[in-house]
């Protein structure tokens, strides 16, 4: 059987499922209520605003279904319940972090997002998207300088250069600020012969910074620290899009980036001097 | 719990879930697009709707920006991607909720950490092996078949039984590599049963690495490079050990694994200094 065939199957076999618990936004909002706690019918019904009737008889459907348990007179979510409901409020703040951040997403490359961080989209929930505006054209750009210049531990991943970038590392790095950044052969021909290759070895052997390189293509640009992270897409013709950058400093965001700085840091590896020579001539 | 548990479904969120969940017509046409466009004959022997059908489908998933179309054929779009690999996920997970069931129904699963209760779609493949009554050690018995030839094995255990044992002892005889994960009631347990020279010289030796784990844990699984269990505990709050939950799957390995390291930073690694 091929995978399709089998999500087909898997989805015939769940369906009449799904449907039962989509099809009634009332009964989706009696399972929400008692999700932390059991409560009797009249707390349920207060909380949600209905009728007596529209309660008692979705409760009805709900018991016989398994969905739902009733201790004397209070009613729990089963297991089997909890588990369907959280996995449609997984599914639903994935669905809300697509749509507020749409024009992020759309017309853009995600390619540089493996499959397995784009599912756990969902963990950007909290993240703000920052737009260059005409009064202040660079805007995503000094707020990310603002964020930089306080963290102490800074990963970033990119194909991209931005000529700034190098003097705010280079006054990090003068701090005690632990740095690892990941580029492509190409970011690094390009630095390598803008500053002279003396300086450029002092940078190699500075122990708090460490380059890596990546063999291939990166189509996306992100900097992760202990204080936020900001990400950035290509547009789908190929060129940066320099006017939307989404920026987070909440705790999952900031996971959801490391992750995938350590997805793109295990397939890169450590920038010597030596292949660093071989990548200039 | 990492989720926002909210308390009521907004119109608009309901309105979304709706959409995409309830309509087998739109779910089939987006998994059918997963792997790349297509075109409409394609979809219709895919999904054995009608084109009519499809057409009709396609033209709302259009309106929401999931699907666009691109000569004779058919895409997802970058969110329509996005979607589609949740709506797989969502799928395999009712899939083993379904299949399951009376596993689920009848074991706690409230200690397992959300992250991880989230992802149990991996093990949409996986079987049960129960104790039958010609053999109540079932469960037992394969899991000595099964790490008979591997290299290394890790564990998180929270229960002990003399078969438990064996199998370490039997893995560190034949100079393989155990990591295990321990509460403090079966870590003391683990130190009558070895000698304790013959413990002294395992660890130092790294073939034996343990952690000693200062929260209760309410799950036990073992797991190699090829295989996964889960054994959970009953409602009643005895552990059952008469059905366990097998996977051959890499990514229900790979969700062991890391439900490993979760405990692991939460552990302390026992050394010859503190044994």
């Amino acid at each position: 059987m091929t995978d399709l065939e089998n999500l087909f199957n898997y989805y015939d076999f769940v369906q009449d499922d799904l449907k039962f618990m989509i099809k009634s936004r009332i009964r989706l909002n009696i399972l929400s209520s008692i999700l932390e706690y059991p409560k009797a019918m009249k707390e349920i019904k207060e909380e949600n605003d209905l009728s007596f009737a529209a309660i008692s008889n979705n409760m009805k459907r709900l018991l016989e279904e398994n969905m739902v348990i009733k201790v004397e007179d209070k009613y729990l979510i089963s297991q089997i319940g909890f588990l369907k409901l959280y996995s449609l409020m997984d599914f639903l703040k994935l669905m809300s972090t697509t749509k507020k951040f749409e024009e992020l997403w759309l017309n853009h490359d995600i390619e540089g997002i493996p499959d397995f961080l784009l599912e756990d989209m969902g963990a950007l929930q909290d993240s703000e998207l920052i737009k260059a505006n005409y009064a202040d054209i660079y805007k995503t750009h000094t707020n990310f300088k603002e964020l930089l210049i306080k963290s102490k531990d800074v990963c970033g991943v990119s194909s991209i250069s931005h000529p700034d970038y190098m003097g705010i590392f280079e006054s990090m790095l003068n701090g005690d600020a632990n740095v690892t950044l990941i580029f492509t052969k190409e970011i690094v021909k390009k630095v390598v012969l803008s500053v002279d290759f003396k300086a450029l070895s002092e940078v190699i052997l500075n122990k708090n910074l460490r380059i890596r390189l990546y063999n291939g293509e990166i189509p996306v640009a992100f900097t992760v620290t202990d204080k936020f992270m900001s990400l950035g897409l290509f547009n789908c013709d190929g060129s940066y899009d320099q006017n939307r950058d989404l920026i987070s400093t909440d705790k999952s965001s900031i996971r959801w980036a490391k992750s995938l700085f350590e997805y793109y840091h295990q397939k890169s590896e450590p920038l010597t001097i030596k292949n660093l020579a071989k990548i200039v001539m | 719990m990492e989720i926002d548990l909210k308390n009521n479904f907004l119109e608009e969120d309901y309105e979304d879930l709706k959409f995409l969940l309830a309509s087998n017509i739109r779910s089939k046409i987006i998994i059918s697009l997963k792997n790349g466009p297509k075109k409409l004959s394609n979809i219709r022997e895919d999904t054995q709707i009608s084109s009519s059908t499809i057409l009709h489908g396609i033209s709302q998933l259009e309106n929401r920006n999931l699907v666009s179309r691109s000569g004779e054929s058919y895409v997802l779009t970058s969110i329509g991607n996005i979607i589609s690999l949740k709506l797989i996920n969502l799928i395999k997970y009712w899939h083993t909720i379904k299949l399951f069931k009376d596993f689920w129904k009848n074991h706690n699963i409230n200690e397992i950490p959300g992250e991880f209760l989230r992802t149990m779609d991996v093990f949409s493949n996986a079987y049960i092996i129960e104790s039958t009554k010609e053999n109540i050690e079932n469960p037992f018995t394969t899991y000595l078949e099964m790490i008979a030839d591997l290299d290394e094995f890790k564990a998180i255990l929270p229960i002990f039984f003399p078969r438990h044992l064996d199998a370490i002892q039997f893995m560190i005889k034949n100079k393989r590599k155990v990591e295990l994960i321990l509460t403090e009631e079966i870590y003391n347990s683990l130190l009558q049963y070895f000698s304790k020279k013959e413990f002294t010289k395992n660890i130092e030796d790294g073939r034996f690495n343990l952690w000693k784990i200062n929260q209760p844990i309410k799950l036990a699984s073992m797991f190699s490079d090829n295989f996964i269990s889960l054994g959970l505990f009953s409602l009643n709050g005895e552990y059952d050990p008469s059905k366990l939950l097998l996977s051959h799957d890499k990514e229900a390995i790979n969700w062991g694994k890391e439900l490993f390291d979760y405990y692991k930073e939460k552990s302390e690694k026992i050394d010859i200094k503190n044994l």
